[in-house]
């Protein structure tokens, strides 16, 4: 497994406090939302609901910051919310966009929005479980628990997610077996 | 390299976190909110009161919002994006705000204008739907029961129940008196857990060897989160508030009451407020 932006940050998060909080939102925030967007499809929504997520684990910080594992908390809520329809409810949402841009943001990489474009044309529970394996690093056993079904099950949508993709991205397209 | 690689390594660039003091106040900003909304709620009943409508709040006090619903059928989660105000001020580049596939599988969603909980069927793949769990009979249903972490004995796994028993030695009831489990979110992902009664006889102790047990329904089944607090405690009451599960327990044969707090950690229930033992009794 690739190490994401790693243990140090973890490790202070756990400390507790607003500090702690803010290193990790700010390391965190790009991942969980390109994980998000890779689901949705929609940058904004995956803003949204990846905002959503950090402002209530910051109103829980005490507790979220003790868990084993914060960013897998977070990247849940962000899911929940961004698989129901409360996230076009939010009014609260709408005013986040208000606030100014926070600086020049690279453009996407073509080869990603091309992904992206490809993912969403998988069923959702393959492109669900292909977006928690390939692109968070969740290890398939924690998918299954997760989503409440046995790991061969996981197994097969992975596969079937990626025969897909590798068919409609082309030859061009490497997609790990 | 393959395409999730590239994905995972760069992709979060373009995805720059606005200030922290930003999340930080729309989180105090929630806080007020929902005071607000609890409060006109309350007004809206002493309103209707007098014409005889009902009104169900949210006996969590979180406001108006129902149980979200969970798992999403696929059309909610493919639906084209409605045109929304992100479109514009949103803080990303414009090639990249785009939906970028034109040609999703999703059947046209109306805007979010259909009833809120009606699930919508797909014949391609319908994901679990989760469940709500206020809606579960507890005592006749499948539960995936998690192992006790101070009692091998008992039964763990699926086991289906019914009449509040799964098989002859595990028992599963609303609540340790009678009555309804506790309900409330414990874990802080905005779904609505119970708190219900388990035992079984192969357990320690006697009569009362059971235990209070976390059943969710995020995945679409009933599962055991965990257990919480002391095999064969008496009970007198189980209330959830501000995420945490909070027990009155009654010391047997005496009648000391004391309340014990507990929270969720991530993997299991731990005690967080209150005394962990009954004095001796002198």
């Amino acid at each position: 497994m690739r190490p994401e932006p790693g243990p140090a940050v973890r490790l202070r998060a756990v400390a507790g406090g607003r500090g702690e909080f803010d290193a990790f939102y700010l390391a965190w925030y790009g991942r969980i939302t390109a994980q998000v967007y890779a689901y949705l499809g929609d940058r904004g929504d995956a803003e949204d609901v990846t905002q959503e997520a950090f402002v209530r684990a910051w109103q829980r910080w005490g507790d979220v910051s003790a868990y084993e594992d914060p960013v897998s908390w977070v990247r849940r809520v962000a899911w929940n919310l961004a698989t129901s329809r409360l996230r076009r409810m939010t009014t609260a949402a709408k005013v986040m966009r208000r606030q100014p841009p926070p600086g020049v943001v690279p453009g996407m990489n073509p080869d990603h929005v091309l992904l992206v474009a490809a993912l969403r044309k998988l069923p959702e529970r393959q492109r669900r479980v292909i977006v928690m394996h390939h692109i968070a690093d969740v290890p398939v056993a924690d998918i299954a628990h997760e989503l409440g079904v046995p790991t061969g099950t996981v197994a097969a949508w992975l596969h079937r997610g990626r025969a897909r993709l590798a068919e409609d991205l082309g030859p061009r397209w490497e997609v790990p077996s | 390299m393959s395409n999730f690689d590239s994905y995972r390594e760069s992709a979060h660039e373009s995805f720059k976190p606005l200030p922290p003091e930003v999340i930080v106040a729309r989180a105090r900003a929630a806080t007020r909110r929902r005071v607000v909304v609890v409060a006109a709620a309350a007004a809206v009943v002493i309103a209707v009161a007098g014409v005889g409508v009902g009104l169900r709040l949210r006996s969590d006090g979180l406001g108006p919002a129902p149980n979200p619903p969970v798992m999403p059928s696929p059309s909610v989660t493919l639906a084209p994006v409605t045109p929304s105000p992100s479109a514009s001020p949103n803080p990303g580049s414009p090639s990249a705000t785009g939906t970028p596939s034109g040609s999703s599988s999703g059947s046209g969603q109306p805007g979010g204008s259909g009833p809120p909980d009606v699930p919508r069927s797909s014949s391609t793949s319908p994901a679990p739907a989760p469940l709500s769990m206020r809606k579960v009979d507890v005592e006749n249903t499948t539960i995936r029961f998690p192992a006790r972490h101070d009692d091998d004995d008992c039964p763990s796994g699926e086991l289906e129940v019914v009449d509040g028993a799964a098989g002859s030695d595990t028992f599963v009831h609303p609540s340790y008196g009678g009555g309804s489990p506790a309900y409330g979110d414990v874990d802080g992902d905005g779904r609505v857990e119970a708190v219900v009664w388990g035992s079984c006889t192969s357990g320690p102790g006697d009569d009362a060897s059971g235990q209070l047990l976390v059943l969710n329904g995020r995945t679409g089944k009933v599962a055991g989160m965990g257990w919480v607090g002391p095999v064969g405690q008496v009970i007198n009451d189980v209330t959830i508030s501000g995420g945490r599960v909070v027990v009155t327990v009654t010391q047997k044969y005496y009648d000391v009451k004391q309340e014990r707090t507990y929270r969720w950690n991530g993997s299991r229930f731990v005690q967080s407020a209150g005394p962990t033992a009954f004095p001796s009794p002198s």
